[in-house]
């Protein structure tokens, strides 16, 4: 079947054409995604990186019942632990470092709130700030997040429970709340 | 009665049925402390979305795009590229992008004066609203709502949420509602004569996703159910005395 054949071929390419937009249209939350998972910003755009390339790679691991967004936060939380257990514990200590320096001189208001809230939400052990990224700060269902973290939704929203707890908790006593 | 606290971040995530988020709004009606929880956790939820959100407007690394462009796509095994791959091909480009985030939010801005800018504008067409002496007050299907279902999940094909109803220190009746048709409006209106009078209106707790707007399941919005909340006598109405009211058409 050479005609059926050439239609499922141009199919397939008008597919992944679509779907390269839909990621160039999601890259400023992947890549927002991407900061509060390394809280590195050049971390953060390589992790996009690996993220589109296996995205792209793996496309017939995407379920169409799983917006895009939802799969490729997946993905990048993936890679982001696999790369975190090659580079070993020390990487983290020293991005803390890091995300303290930026508390420069500016005193307004939004932004001593904004740091203290940055700096609070990267003080959750990963699995509870990753929860509370994707649900308070993407917007993900906590179907779509439990899917994106492959956990049962009850532990997704006992970690988003838990992570909410910390941040008041810690955004109290900083002034910030 | 009161709502763990699991229900009511639930709530302030969406994650509600029309059901459910009623009887968390009756919750918080009724109980001050239960509203001013609620209001804590929409609060924390926003502080979040407005300090990460400076990304979104930043220009997209020309390196992403190209990924996005070029990287190979299909479904056969090849090479993972490691995180050093990736330093190494960073480029520097700054290609400014007019991103989808910043569009919506520019258009949110936009519903919210194009909707009231056209119930006031043209209240000869259809629409839940129109300007009678000075006020809004509900016409259409909203009007019928408010007149004939009762609070609670709206049957399949309604598209107005009675939230809850109960009656003012005058003895008014007053009834808050939802709109399901996608305008995510909602208001708070009180029985006047023969119409429902608007007293707080809002287009909704939309929050910016990749897919447009997602509306928290529905919620009533923090002013509507702080409108309720200072014109409330004693309770909530009960089913009961809802149908009541009802079957004397609010009078």
């Amino acid at each position: 079947m050479p005609a059926g054949f050439v239609y499922t071929e141009r199919w397939m390419n008008q597919a992944v054409e679509s779907v390269r937009e839909r990621i160039i249209e999601l890259l400023p939350r992947l890549r927002r995604f991407a900061r509060n998972l390394t809280r590195n910003p050049h971390d953060a755009d390589d992790l996009v990186q690996i993220g589109i390339e296996r995205a792209l790679t793996r496309l017939d691991q995407w379920r169409s019942d799983t917006r895009l967004e939802s799969w490729m936060f997946g993905i990048l939380r993936n890679a982001w632990i696999d790369e975190m257990r090659s580079r070993g514990r020390h990487a983290r200590v020293f991005v803390s470092g890091e995300a303290g320096e930026q508390v420069g001189e500016e005193t307004t208001t939004a932004t001593i709130d904004a740091i203290s809230i940055q700096t609070a939400l990267a003080q959750l052990p990963e699995e509870q700030s990753t929860a509370v990224s994707l649900v308070l700060i993407e917007g993900l269902s906590y179907k779509e997040a439990a899917e994106a973290m492959t956990v049962p939704m009850g532990t997704l929203t006992s970690r988003l429970a838990r992570g909410r707890e910390t941040l008041t908790r810690l955004l109290g006593k900083s002034g910030g709340n | 009665m009161k709502p763990s606290t699991g229900t009511l971040m639930a709530y302030v995530d969406g994650e509600l049925d029309a059901r459910a988020c009623a009887e968390v709004e009756t919750a918080m009606v009724a109980d001050p402390a239960v509203a001013q929880e609620v209001e804590h956790h929409r609060t924390l939820r926003h502080q979040l979305q407005s300090a990460f959100g400076d990304v979104l407007s930043e220009p997209v690394p020309e390196r992403l795009l190209a990924a996005a462009r070029t990287s190979p796509a299909g479904t056969q095994q090849t090479k993972v590229t490691d995180l050093t791959h990736a330093h190494a091909t960073r480029g520097a480009g700054t290609r400014r992008r007019w991103s989808l985030p910043e569009w919506s939010a520019m258009a949110a801005c936009l519903v919210v004066g194009l909707f009231l800018g056209q119930q006031l504008w043209h209240s000869q067409d259809s629409g839940p609203l129109r300007s009678e002496d000075g006020h809004l007050v509900a016409r259409g299907t909203l009007n019928r709502a408010l007149n004939t279902q009762l609070s609670g999940a709206p049957a399949a094909g309604d598209v107005v949420r009675i939230a809850l109803s109960f009656r003012d220190q005058t003895g008014q009746y007053c009834r808050t509602f939802v709109m399901q048709d996608g305008s995510g409006l909602a208001g708070l209106a009180c029985r006047e004569q023969t119409s429902w009078r608007l007293h707080a209106l809002q287009q909704g707790t939309a929050e910016p996703t990749g897919e447009g707007y997602r509306m928290a399941a529905g919620a009533l919005p923090a002013s509507v159910l702080h409108a309720a909340q200072d014109r409330i006598e004693g309770e909530p109405l009960d089913a009961t005395a809802e149908a009541a009211a009802r079957n004397r058409g609010w009078n």
